[in-house]
């Protein structure tokens, strides 16, 4: 798979030299985005002990920042991912793409932390990482994803 | 906190069960449903759970109103290098908890909650 496919859809205009007063040709979003967006925003309803474990509300900055990282990879081949809330305020989200997986949680102190997991064999431990974005989140997450779809 | 130790008494072939948030579950593409890994982590690496013979399903079910049940075995907790142990709330002498043994890396509790996120096996 090129990146080709990958092509962000979520907003295309004409190009501005063209005139500030052209109409806009078509305004689109990958199926899943606006989905995704409204999970993510409806976690905000579940109270405090959502989990009967004692954690606490989905924190506003967690899920801003979900919101964020699914409007910069809102490509027209990404599936929707499972939309999740997690302990201590935070939000999961999670894609699969045929033997690859990657995990994102997005923590209200703003951390990105993801696990990529390749293959069904979970008790080789090469066929998972753990870590943190934390240089350009969303630009790493990028990568992350078109590793996930298979682009080389 | 003085550390948990390992409750041997408690055997490998002992079920036990977790309540699962309804949010926390998907359906797999064999359409399997499963739990998600966060519904195996902790803040303070205590997961709690219950041992299955030593409670029952609809007390669980109605302590944890929005959730499902997942069900796994000591013994898949402890190949992933968990302490198993007892930990009674109020009159409940079923609830123990799944700790992490001293020394597991964050990274490392992070890919054992995926790991046994894939062994458990959600009740209906």
């Amino acid at each position: 798979m090129s990146y080709s496919v990958l092509t962000p859809t979520l907003l295309q205009i004409e190009k501005p030299a063209q005139s500030q007063w052209s109409k806009v040709t078509f305004l689109s979003a990958a199926p899943w985005v606006l989905e995704a967006l409204d999970l993510i925003a409806a976690l905000g309803n579940l109270p405090a002990n959502w989990d009967g474990y004692g954690s606490p509300r989905i924190d506003i900055r967690a899920r801003d920042a979900a919101r964020r990282f699914v409007a910069s990879v809102a490509f027209q081949n990404l599936p929707l991912p499972q939309i999740s809330p997690v302990l201590g305020g935070s939000v999961g989200l999670h894609w699969r793409c045929g033997d690859r997986e990657l995990e994102f949680t997005f923590q209200p102190d703003g951390r990105i932390e993801f696990l990529r997991v390749l293959g069904a064999d979970l008790d080789r431990d090469e066929n998972m990482e753990q870590g943190t974005l934390s240089h350009e989140p969303q630009t790493a997450g990028l990568k992350l994803l078109l590793w996930m779809v298979g682009a080389r | 906190m003085s550390p948990r130790e390992n409750d041997a008494n408690i055997a490998d072939a002992t079920v036990l069960w977790r309540a699962v948030h309804n949010l926390q579950v998907y359906r797999d593409d064999d359409g399997v449903e499963r739990a998600q890994s966060w519904a195996f982590e902790s803040r303070d690496n205590e997961m709690s759970a219950w041992v299955a013979a030593e409670t029952e399903l609809g007390k669980l079910q109605a302590k944890f109103p929005e959730s499902r049940i997942a069900e796994f075995t000591v013994g898949d907790a402890r190949e992933l290098r968990n302490i198993v142990t007892r930990d009674p709330v109020g009159d409940d002498d079923s609830h123990v908890v799944v700790c992490p043994v001293p020394g597991k890396s964050k990274a490392q509790v992070k890919k054992d909650a995926r790991r046994l996120a894939s062994k458990a096996r959600l009740l209906p």
